[in-house]
């Protein structure tokens, strides 16, 4: 049980505290384009919380063995691309063979798997040593960060896109990423970061 | 400009101006702006990340061309990520040998411009679709639009944000350390993508519609799906009501995609895929594609025809008008008492109808009496009600106005 709620405790940090997409800018711009043009997400966003679930269990797995956990840190980071690399692979070939995917929908499924904020949870494990448990949280909990992610900006973009007064100069991307660094200093705000110390 | 793109590549200044500025990657494509958010903290390492991201983006886009034409896109996108680490990884082992301090300060960044989306995006849009020339100078240029995006948000942050020019501390500036956490990122980058559309405003005014970003409306897009163009002479009902099924179609309804838009084998470079409101509003289900915008460059569909002000004459406003809109300016014939040839007994919940029966010269008509609720910027209900109460209280003053107008 305690490890259940070690889990989601994990998870939920990731989703508000640090929530990956807005605190640290990991997969930013799949976040934007995505809320730009939300058609799929969810199955994106379902694709993404797999991939970070299984990528981010299996490299912390790899280091129960002793000569992986040694390793250096630039050894670490090749061993985490092979690992993301495989389970995309093994997953997409899974879809190909046994559910006869369409290969524009593994393409989908591709952009989802490899990008920054995927293959930043094995990092952040590493870095923050977490445990098994704790892994699996933070790979859900990057899914799970990354649909909030969306929802609050597909809603202010949909405002954005249709407000006159934003200069010409501002109008399409500069007023997105002023609305998303304005989302982004709400959740510095929540990580209880102090900015004028 | 399409044809031209797909027919010979574009010239070498086009490419560089377009790779640079027009489409450059951070500030109009949106795309790759997680090393530049997070880890551009300083002019350093904003350098070693410029470095190593156009070496990972130009080994990757050559690679593509010459050896990955064939393979499924599938298997592609993950190749890329396997070339990138292995660029990556020379340089993360030479710094972790020789240098400590940058690698703590790159923290999971450098590892991370491995799977620099931007990169897939360029592969898959240019590199596998063209000769390795095009390629290779397209990559260049890309990287160097991306380089200026990253020094200049590592100048700017490490300026405000620590109070310091490449190192040194500047005396005149006191350090905002809100600058070097991502929001700083986003706005800094917000400002540079103003300053840099400013540019293109004034001095490639043919070429800013370009430089715009696509926003597909989704919960109000249903009511915003225009009805479709039906001329004056189809104006009976029974001709109208074959035409009727397509405004209620949702987009994901739509099976084949129209003609004018852009075709699978459309070069990744044909910048001048201006698509109309009609097209960006209906697409095809081609994610990938769409995810990435169609043919590498991004773009937004005008504002006047999302929510039209005027409408053209001589064609029907009701093709313009959203079905939602459409009941508020179906009251208008009803209640004035001008027009003659108001459609009777029209259910006002019935779209359908109610837009058949809007006919051209009803409108036209309408028009020219009431002008300036139709050059109104509002087009809400309620704007509307105002106005015809507005008009009512003051009839007098309208009925010697309106043949003054006719």
């Amino acid at each position: 049980m305690n490890r259940f709620f070690d889990l989601l405790s994990v998870a939920v940090y990731m989703i508000f505290i640090q929530n990956l997409v807005f605190s640290g800018g990991y997969g930013a711009s799949e976040a934007i384009r995505m809320a730009a043009k939300p058609r799929r997400f969810l199955l994106f966003a379902l694709s993404i919380a797999y991939f970070s679930v299984v990528t981010s269990a299996a490299c912390r797995a790899l280091d129960f063995i002793p000569g992986v956990f040694a390793l250096s840190d630039a050894l670490h980071a090749v061993i985490f691309v092979l690992m993301l690399v495989l389970v995309y692979l093994i997953t997409a070939v899974l879809m190909r063979i046994v559910l006869k995917a369409e290969p524009k929908f593994l393409s989908l499924m591709g952009i989802s798997a490899l990008n920054t904020l995927v293959l930043a949870i094995p990092f952040i494990n590493n870095r923050a040593a977490y445990s098994l448990t704790e892994s699996i949280g933070t790979g859900l909990g990057a899914g799970l960060a990354f649909i909030l992610a969306v929802a609050l900006m597909s809603n202010g973009m949909q405002r954005l896109s249709q407000n006159k007064d934003i200069p010409a100069a501002f109008s399409g991307a500069p007023a997105i990423f002023i609305y998303v660094a304005l989302l982004s200093l709400a959740f510095t705000g929540f990580s209880g970061t102090s900015l004028f110390a | 400009m399409a044809g031209n793109a797909k027919s010979k590549p574009l010239p070498l200044p086009q490419v560089f101006l377009r790779g640079i500025l027009i489409h450059n990657p951070v500030l109009v494509q949106v795309i790759g702006i997680f090393p530049v958010v997070a880890a551009a903290v300083s002019l350093r390492t904003s350098a070693l990340l410029a470095g190593v991201f156009s070496l990972v983006l130009i080994i990757t886009q050559f690679a593509a061309c010459a050896f990955l034409k064939k393979v499924p896109r599938w298997i592609r996108v993950a190749v890329y990520l396997l070339i990138g680490i292995a660029v990556v990884f020379p340089v993360l082992y030479i710094l972790e040998k020789n240098n400590a301090g940058i690698r703590i300060t790159l923290g999971i960044y450098l590892p991370l411009m491995a799977a620099n989306p931007l990169a897939a995006l360029r592969c898959e849009k240019v590199a596998v679709r063209s000769s390795i020339k095009h390629s290779f100078f397209d990559s260049v240029a890309a990287s160097i639009g991306y380089s200026a995006v990253l020094l200049t948000a590592g100048f700017t942050r490490e300026l405000f944000g620590s109070g310091m020019i490449a190192g040194k501390t500047v005396s005149f500036i006191h350090p905002a350390s809100g600058m070097l956490m991502p929001f700083g990122g986003f706005i800094v980058l917000g400002f540079t993508a103003a300053l840099l559309r400013w540019y293109v405003l004034r001095r490639y005014p043919k070429l800013a519609k370009e430089t715009a970003f696509e926003i597909v409306n989704t919960s109000v897009r249903v009511r915003q799906i225009p009805a479709p163009r039906f001329s004056p002479a189809e104006e009976e009902p029974a001709e109208a009501e074959k035409e009727s099924p397509a405004p209620v179609l949702a987009v994901s309804d739509m099976q084949s995609p129209p003609d004018s838009l852009p075709t699978e084998d459309n070069d990744g470079e044909a910048a001048g895929d201006i698509q109309t409101s009609d097209d960006v509003i209906i697409q095809p289900e081609d994610d990938m594609e769409d995810y990435h915008g169609e043919s590498g460059e991004l773009v937004i569909m005008p504002e006047e025809e999302v929510l039209p002000d005027e409408p053209v004459s001589g064609e029907s406003s009701a093709e313009e008008l959203s079905p939602a809109e459409l009941p508020d300016k179906e009251e208008i014939p009803v209640e004035t008492p001008v027009s003659e040839k108001v459609p009777e007994a029209v259910p006002p919940d019935d779209l359908q109808t109610a837009k058949q029966t809007v006919s051209a010269d009803d409108d036209s008509q309408l028009k020219s009496i009431f002008p300036d609720l139709y050059l109104s910027e509002e087009l809400d209900s309620q704007a509307i009600d105002r106005r015809i109460e507005d008009m009512f209280n003051s009839l007098e003053e309208y009925e010697h106005k309106t043949p003054n107008e006719e």
